[in-house]
């Protein structure tokens, strides 16, 4: 069973995220700031993150998703943000970090599990 | 014996002629003797004084004579005693003959060659020395021997001539003449004068290298052509009669001729032509030297023309000064006119130039005025001039800048403004001025609230003719607008992402509602609750983003008061609340004392949830909110106090700033920054105080007061 980490501060957001997910069987994990979701990471080794930039603490979910991109635990982990960060230079920066996919609130959760299913089967 | 003596007088030239034939070719033999008697002088030093020395040794070896050598080297080492410290001669075989020192010494000399060597003295000593090969005495004798035999042999050659003499006197004779004839020839030959010799007939015979050269016909080409050859119609045919009889007649003829060269160019000659005669008085030819004139010719038809230009100009010039006097007495005419008109004048200009006194009085007093209004503008003032000098600060730009105005007046702005960044932004807009180029800039300060933000413009000055006189920079102080602008940047920015969050949940949860049938029944109501709740949410952000557009506007709230309980308020503030954030505790405190309240409640209300909202969003889960309530001078005090992060002292001055949010980088709290500005407003909207107090990290406690209703017999 794939795994999939959640990232964001917002409760409504996880619960919204998660249910989209729901479609498949997925072992799913949830964390509600950067710190977090590099201890989960860590730990369960998730097959996708989808992550939140702007969190509360440290580590917002930029930074986080390069520290997980840059060690070799993590990096095998597929990356999708999920964020009300709409500029391109923010999208740009996305990418560069490496994210396979990047998603602005509001977001339509068909697309998202589109891009989810497409990335797991890669 | 006396035949041939006789003879020989007879024919002096020719013998003298045969003799020196004879001496060239003794000469022609000596030189070769020379040559072969390897006579070599080796000059090291070029010093114009030894190549005199070489050719006096010369001299000296030909005479075979070397104490001429030896005294000629001897004078010239005295001419340069200064520099000369030993002259010696040495013969080849290192025989000393001669020296010339302190102490003198003499040889006998008999050798071949010798050496002259000097010691020349200048700081350092130079050695020059001299080699000469001298001729081998054996060779003289030769020489001499020759030479000898030579001389019989012409004595022999003139003994035979006169047994040839005595054969044919004739032949004698003429051989004389061509001997004659030869000399003449040899010595025309160098003339700077082109001579022809002719003969009767005037057929050329002879001409000089000068007359081909002059006349451009080669010898070849003369002999045998008459003179005609030369001859332009410029002399006239008496003239020519004229000439002929005068030579033909024995006399000489003097003349000038206007000749034709080969080439077709002309040219004068000054001519003198007479006749050859022989012996016996009777002519044999004619001869004519004749010089190139043409050159002076031209320069004597120039001076005359010149003279007669001159002549000309003196006749112009005498009429152009007799008019010129004539002209001056009339110009004295109108000068006296002049200096009666200036008297006139004189007068007029005293009375202009007490007007202009006037005038000038009066621009002085408004030229007062203005500097007075400049100077009290409220906006900081630099006029500076066309090379970007200062003419005026006014107060307010000397206190910008921490200047003196008196100091600066006639200097560069260079002289105060030391930040090299700033200074380049004065000059580029200096450049730019006629567009009115303003820039901000920042006048830093210790203290990081009193750091000010300035706009300058610069403006051009115009003068009445549209040039540029000078500039005008304003300093505006804008750090309240500049605030203002970043806070609504950050705002808009803010609300956007606020915006947005609540949106998330509504599209996504509606979507899922839309597409997924097989939901259960539970699920479905908790996502039409979040649908729900979050549009009640953007509802909220909305009215808070149209309240502040109404405190923008200056219209503030209009009030819809009515008489409310204050302990009723304060508890349906904090029930509603109790629902929302179950994650802190809550605690009412409420005096006895009922205070009756005339209030728009629905906007204290806001303004209460707004404070409440601040204390659970910047406090930990678990900690204990306090809200209370108490009269206190006439005035319903209500207070809330959380155990949070607090703020510094630079927070709380700001917290009542729109847009304003205590930690602006922390996105994740929401908020529009919008909140405490509306809480001031509504609760001074009602007449009533608020403030804020807290100690960062630790507590904050916002007290705002409510007048009570004045009790009137109630």
């Amino acid at each position: 069973m794939k795994k999939i980490l959640i990232v964001d501060d917002q409760v409504e957001i996880r619960d919204l995220v998660e249910i989209t997910l729901r479609v498949s069987d997925y072992n799913i994990f949830k964390a509600s700031n950067g710190e977090e979701a590099i201890e989960i990471a860590e730990k369960e080794n998730p097959d996708l993150i989808i992550m939140d930039i702007m969190m509360p603490g440290k580590l917002d979910g930029m930074e986080a998703a390069r520290i997980l991109k840059n060690s070799d635990k993590t990096k095998e982990s597929i990356i999708i943000f999920l964020t009300a960060k709409g500029h391109k230079i923010d999208i740009k920066e996305g990418k560069d970090v490496g994210a396979a996919g990047y998603f602005v609130k509001p977001f339509s959760p068909l697309e998202l599990i589109n891009k989810v299913e497409e990335s797991l089967r890669t | 014996m006396t035949e041939f003596k006789k003879d020989v007088r007879r024919n002096y030239w020719f013998s003298l002629g045969v003799f020196i034939l004879i001496l060239i070719i003794i000469s022609i033999m000596f030189i070769n003797i020379k040559k072969k008697s390897r006579v070599d002088v080796f000059v090291r030093d070029m010093n114009a004084d030894l190549v005199f020395i070489k050719d006096s040794i010369f001299q000296g070896l030909q005479k075979g004579d070397y104490t001429i050598v030896d005294s000629l080297l001897r004078g010239w080492a005295k001419l340069h005693r200064e520099n000369i410290l030993e002259l010696k001669l040495i013969a080849s075989n290192g025989f000393i003959i001669s020296q010339y020192s302190n102490k003198e010494e003499s040889t006998e000399f008999i050798e071949n060659s010798i050496d002259i060597e000097y010691s020349y003295n200048k700081k350092a000593t130079l050695n020059v020395k001299y080699s000469l090969t001298l001729i081998n005495k054996e060779m003289i004798n030769d020489f001499i021997f020759v030479s000898v035999l030579l001389f019989l042999v012409s004595f022999v050659l003139i003994y035979i001539t006169r047994i040839l003499v005595k054969r044919s006197n004739i032949l004698f004779v003429l051989e004389k003449q061509a001997v004659e004839l030869r000399k003449l020839s040899s010595s025309v030959e160098q003339s700077p004068s082109s001579i022809v010799i002719t003969d009767l007939k005037g057929n050329i015979e002879f001409v000089n290298p000068k007359f081909s050269h002059v006349t451009g016909y080669s010898f070849e080409e003369s002999v045998g052509q008459n003179p005609r050859i030369l001859k332009t119609e410029k002399l006239s045919q008496d003239d020519y009669k004229n000439l002929w009889d005068t030579i033909l007649r024995g006399e000489i003829w003097r003349g000038e001729f206007y000749n034709k060269k080969k080439n077709g160019e002309f040219y004068w000659e000054d001519a003198t032509i007479g006749p050859i005669k022989d012996e016996s008085g009777s002519i044999t030819n004619f001869i004519a030297i004749k010089t190139d004139i043409t050159k002076e010719k031209k320069i004597s038809e120039e001076l005359e023309k010149y003279q007669k230009g001159l002549e000309i100009l003196v006749k112009e010039r005498t009429r152009e000064i007799e008019e010129t006097a004539f002209d001056m007495k009339e110009n004295q005419q109108a000068l006296m006119y002049l200096v009666e008109d200036a008297n006139e004048s004189r007068e007029e200009l005293e009375n202009l130039n007490k007007k202009m006194n006037r005038s000038l009085k009066k621009v002085e007093n408004s030229k007062d005025q203005i500097d007075g209004i400049l100077k009290s503008m409220a906006d900081g003032l630099i006029v500076t001039d066309f090379d970007e000098k200062v003419i005026l600060v006014n107060h307010i730009a000397e206190e910008i800048f921490s200047i003196n105005a008196k100091d600066l007046i006639g200097k560069s702005v260079d002289s105060f403004i030391n930040d090299k960044e700033l200074l380049e932004k004065f000059k580029i807009s200096f450049a730019d001025s006629e567009t009115g180029h303003n820039f901000d800039f920042k006048i830093t300060s210790n203290n990081v609230n009193l750091s000010r933000i300035y706009n300058a413009r610069v403006s051009a000055i115009w003068d009445k003719n549209g040039v540029v006189t000078g500039l005008i920079t304003t300093l505006r102080d804008v750090t309240t607008e500049r605030e203002i602008d970043r806070m609504k940047t950050e705002f808009i920015s803010t609300s956007a992402h606020e915006l947005r969050t609540p949106l998330t949940s509504i599209k996504g949860f509606s979507e899922i509602l839309i597409t997924r049938k097989d939901l259960k029944k539970k699920d479905r109501e908790k996502f039409m609750e979040y649908i729900y709740k979050q549009s009640e949410r953007l509802g909220n952000l909305i009215n808070d983003l149209l309240d502040v557009s109404k405190i923008e506007a200056g219209q503030g709230f209009i009030l819809k008061k009515k008489k409310c309980n204050a302990g009723e308020i304060l508890e349906s503030a904090l029930s509603s609340f109790k629902e929302i954030s179950k994650n802190h505790t809550f605690r009412i405190e409420i005096s006895d004392n009922p205070g009756e309240l005339y209030i728009d409640k629905d906007l204290i209300l806001q303004a209460l949830s707004n404070l409440l909202s601040n204390a659970v969003k910047y406090s930990p889960e678990g900690c204990e909110i306090l809200i209370s309530g108490d009269i206190s001078m006439g005035n319903y005090v209500i207070s809330v106090y959380d155990e949070g992060i607090g703020m510094t002292k630079d927070q709380i001055d700001n917290i009542f700033e729109k847009f304003y949010r205590a930690d602006a980088s922390n996105t994740a709290i929401e908020g529009t920054g919008l909140g405490m500005a509306i809480v001031k407003n509504i609760v001074e909207s009602h007449g009533g105080e608020i403030r804020v107090e807290s100690e960062f990290g630790k507590w904050t406690l916002v007290t705002f007061t409510i007048p009570l209703i004045e009790e009137k017999g109630n």
